[in-house]
């Protein structure tokens, strides 16, 4: 139905199905070679596979991330690995380095898209790369929206553009504080998050900062009012960010913008209040519309904030109803009596209240407290795999 | 092997061809940012003029990242430039590159992107697209920077050699948004004096600066590479000394030892503020595998 692609980040194949099914047309992932973020990139060649397959079955697309700037130590096995993918039917690798784009083209037949790490951001650079054969650019997050329009009609190829998630407070790419304060690439997936930490800020001898309280961090991207003129721009996919993220943030971030992206293309677009409150139960940053209104200012940084709050909502993963039971995985506390908002697909929630949990071995307990705990909850809502559960209130 | 320096003013142009460099980096303005100096094209031509006069090579430098509101500025810019006999166009966004071999100038344009070039195998696509030379990154070792020069024969390859080496570029104002959040706005813009130090690890100290086009972090020593130098001069065509953070006098007496006119034992005891960067320190992906 849509013209526009919803592109979701999956850290595993869990994340992979939670992201189709709550209404992604794609998921991105991170192989274990040539990926950055390495902690998220733990696809082996048969996952990538299993996740393809997955997809395929709902008509929809996997993209792999060889996004690496490598050393030379990185390229071992580089044919067959891209050979690989292209085997299981993989629909596109996104790559920065030339060398890589170059040996998929010789060596497979996959498509290439280009990654953000190239800090492309403007219409003479991406119709460079469109030349050489890439079908898709990643644009820099330092685009503005009127740039994004500029771009668009003069672009050979199609253009994604990062709607939603944190964000490199660097021009991607270009970042090495992890390397040099660490030891750990940042453009090989070994980023410390350096800009993240806090410094002491000085003039010659003179303290400027209250302390160690300068600091670099940007606030998460969130752009639910200028999705209507990013579809109306003719953006070709817009990407979240988030391999790391936890389903529910996944659930949430890409079922909200799936409901924005279909409402806007019907014209029965709500009130941005609507998507921003459901979007409010999985944040846990806070976020501003980095560049698309203009140059960012104080308003787009973050200081003296917890970066993240721990949401305790998310109680419990639906793996299917029986004989009057909701099987699920517990995620958080809860307990008999609690009020319980289911979260699927449909935009339409149900709400309802625990009558009672049980064990796998059927022993009524008086708590769901032991996460990734199998349980059974007593109650006539039939959800389906996947749905998750959401306390409301005790 | 060109050592390279960086031109602040006119009148030095005497003093670094005594000192015995090759050539001399003239930041364009409008396109450099963390630059100590940058030039017009009007006045790029006049100064290329006398540097030809003395037999020195003039290396233009475009260092920003380039948005599609520069594109029409950056074409007349370029335009402009064809018509001066410089030597080599440094580009740190490729879109420079690209727009530059449209005016016939592709095989002046030395890439030098800061982070890209990592690699023996990325080269050989840059041969191809007919370009003069690219910029080895400094975040590899000096044993990965030997493989590359060794698998490396149509393209040359510079290194930047010495000072205080960039390891960050944002095209946010950080400094400035800082003092906006504590609602007491002051410019520190264009001030080569700040620096930040890490909570944690106290002494840890890295300079920033803020220009019109961001924010820029440096490693927190300035790199020197007068060992390494005699392994790789045979294989680097342009060895580039940076200037920023550095006084006259000591950079003057770096370019000495490069050149080899002084010896520098005594010149890194008088400045002690040096290591090798990423020479013998190699990173790695995995927080476990670091060393």
């Amino acid at each position: 139905m849509s013209t526009v692609e919803l592109l979701a980040p999956a850290g595993d194949l869990e994340k992979l199905k939670v992201a189709l099914y709550y209404g992604a047309d794609a998921v991105y992932i991170g192989g274990t070679k040539f990926s950055l973020r390495a902690r998220a990139s733990k696809f082996t060649i048969d996952m990538i596979e299993q996740g393809v397959l997955f997809a395929h079955q709902l008509g929809k697309k996997v993209y792999v991330t060889t996004n690496i700037i490598p050393h030379n130590e990185d390229m071992g096995e580089l044919i067959e690995y891209l050979q690989a993918l292209d085997k299981i039917g993989v629909d596109a690798i996104i790559c920065s380095s030339p060398y890589i784009m170059e040996t998929a083209f010789t060596h497979t037949s996959l498509e290439v898209h280009l990654s953000t790490q190239q800090s492309v951001l403007n219409s003479v650079f991406l119709n460079y790369w469109a030349d050489l054969g890439v079908s898709r650019i990643v644009l820099g997050r330092e685009a503005s929206l009127d740039q994004i329009r500029q771009i668009q009609h003069k672009s050979k190829a199609e253009l994604e553009v990062f709607i939603h998630g944190g964000m490199c407070v660097s021009y991607s790419g270009k970042c090495t504080l992890s390397n040099t304060m660490t030891s750990r690439d940042a453009n090989r997936g070994g980023c410390a998050h350096s800009c993240r930490w806090n410094y002491l800020l000085r003039h010659k001898d003179t303290v400027l900062s209250n302390g160690y309280d300068f600091q670099m961090a940007s606030k998460d991207l969130q752009t639910i009012r200028q999705i209507p003129e990013l579809i109306d721009i003719g953006i070709a996919s817009l990407k979240i960010e988030g391999r790391m993220k936890s389903i529910h943030y996944i659930a949430v971030v890409v079922s909200t913008y799936r409901e924005l992206i279909n409402d806007s293309l019907c014209n029965q677009r709500k009130p941005y209040e609507y998507y921003e409150n459901k979007m409010a139960k999985a944040e846990n940053r806070e976020t501003s519309s980095g560049f698309l209104l203009g140059k960012p200012s104080v308003n787009q940084q973050l200081y003296n904030a917890r970066s993240e709050f721990p949401n305790k909502e998310f109680v419990g993963l639906v793996e299917g109803y029986a004989d009057g039971f909701l099987l699920v995985e517990q995620r958080n506390h809860f307990v008999a009596g609690d009020w319980i908002e289911v979260l699927s697909p449909n935009p339409n929630t149900q709400i309802f209240q625990v009558e009672a949990i049980y064990d796998s071995a059927g022993n009524l307990l008086d708590a769901a407290r032991h996460p990734m705990q199998k349980i059974k909850i007593k109650t006539s809502v039939q959800c389906q795999p996947y749905d998750l559960l959401r306390k409301v209130s005790s | 092997m060109n050592v390279i320096a960086c031109l602040n003013d006119v009148i030095e142009i005497e003093m670094f061809e005594h000192l015995g460099i090759q050539g001399l980096l003239l930041p364009v303005a409008g396109f450099s940012s963390k630059a100590t100096r940058s030039f017009s094209v009007h006045e790029i031509s006049s100064i290329t003029a006398i540097m030809q006069e003395r037999g020195l090579y003039s290396y233009l430098q475009m260092n920003t990242i380039i948005h599609e509101t520069d594109i029409l500025a950056l074409r007349s810019c370029i335009e402009e430039l064809k018509q001066i006999p410089f030597h080599a166009l440094i580009c740190y966004d490729y879109t420079v590159a690209i727009i530059a071999s449209d005016y016939g100038l592709g095989s002046k344009i030395i890439y030098q992107p800061g982070t890209q070039n990592t690699n023996a195998f990325d080269p050989t696509f840059y041969e191809r697209q007919g370009i003069k030379g690219i910029t080895i990154s400094p975040e590899i070792t000096l044993e990965d920077i030997i493989y590359m020069t060794e698998q490396t024969d149509h393209i040359e390859l510079s290194i930047i050699g010495h000072g205080y080496l960039p390891m960050f570029y944002s095209g946010r104002q950080l400094i400035t948004s800082y003092f906006d959040y504590l609602k007491s706005p002051q410019s520190y813009v264009n001030d080569q004096s700040l620096t930040i130090e890490e909570e944690v690890r106290k002494g840890l100290i890295y300079p920033i600066y803020e220009d019109s086009f961001g924010t820029h972090i440096f490693r927190p020593k300035a790199l020197q590479s007068f060992q390494e130098l005699m392994v790789l001069r045979p294989f680097i065509t342009d060895f580039f000394v940076e200037r920023l953070f550095l006084p006259i006098e000591e950079y003057c007496h770096a370019i000495e030892c490069i050149l080899g006119k002084k010896d520098n034992t005594t010149f890194l005891e008088r400045y002690p503020h040096y290591d090798s960067g990423f020479y013998y320190k190699k990173t790695s992906s995995k927080k476990e595998e670091v060393k």
